[in-house]
């Protein structure tokens, strides 16, 4: 039984055993924020899903170059699992982020720079993945989406840096310096949680991608031999 | 020109908005991993 477990599945399950008691440490013994209230809770795992999603397109970026440099289908596959498990990461992020908009701002939705900036990543990525099922051949579809994949992801630092460089409702990052040190456990606990729970649902995408294209190429079979049995 | 004033007060009735952002991570997550999990599961594939 031990022995069927692969590497990413004890990543996995770390990361879940983290998220729970990030979670709880977040939910009941941090304190609640001075104007925001228990409302501020939904930090803990609002910015760990930003930050597991940015790290997921930068590893998309990585994949997508040393995809095109080597035209490894292994390269491919690491690709559409990061821009996938990246796409249901910043989804979730923008619905945490719209349900504390609407407590804090009185709004679901502002086309501040942060939340367009944010959605449009989405977008994009999402754009990559229709790309990718739009194209049958193996090799055009591998270099196509490597392509798309790496303009698409222009706009990630965009969506890191626009705080700074534009006046926006969403308030700059925090630090250690900046955040009550009770507050800075559970927000480390689940920013490491999302992190290998990311990276578990990447390698089991790409296993699933990797099977798919080598089935691509594998030898139709011959249905007359079979017949002839 | 005025300074900013950071208003008073705490924003009330909070857990709501935060049992709602909660509920739809751990659901969203739950439901992409069950539909890998289904996905690896195919007849015919190794993973």
């Amino acid at each position: 039984m031990i022995e069927r477990l692969k590497w990413h599945h004890f990543v996995g399950l770390l990361g879940l055993a983290i998220v729970v008691a990030g979670t709880w440490i977040g939910l009941f013994v941090a304190p609640a924020e001075r104007h925001m209230g228990d409302v501020m809770r939904i930090m803990y795992v609002h910015v760990p899903s930003a930050w597991s999603a940015l790290l997921c397109f930068t590893f998309v970026f990585v994949a997508a170059v040393a995809s095109l440099w080597t035209s490894r289908k292994r390269w491919d596959a690491y690709m559409t699992g990061g821009i996938e498990v990246g796409c249901v990461l910043t989804a979730l992020l923008l619905v945490q982020g719209s349900i504390w908009a609407r407590a804090t701002w009185g709004v679901w939705w502002d086309w501040d720079v942060r939340l367009t900036t944010s959605l449009v990543m989405l977008l994009l990525f999402c754009g990559v993945l229709a790309l990718r099922s739009f194209i049958e051949e193996a090799n055009r579809r591998a270099t196509w989406s490597a392509i798309a994949a790496i303009v698409a992801f222009v706009d990630v630092p965009l969506v890191y840096f626009c705080v700074r460089w534009w006046r926006s409702l969403h308030q700059i990052q925090s630090s250690p310096e900046t955040v009550n040190s009770a507050m800075v456990l559970p927000l480390r606990l689940n920013a490491v949680a999302f992190l290998l729970i990311a990276i578990w649902m990447i390698a089991i995408r790409a296993r699933i991608e990797l099977a798919r294209l080598q089935a691509e190429d594998a030898p139709e079979p011959e249905p007359l031999a079979i017949e002839e049995r | 020109m005025s300074d900013a004033v950071m208003p008073e007060g705490v924003i009330a009735g909070g857990w709501s908005y935060v049992i709602a952002a909660y509920s739809v991570t751990a659901i969203g997550l739950s439901v992409y991993i069950w539909s890998l999990v289904s996905r690896s599961r195919k007849p015919g594939d190794e993973s």
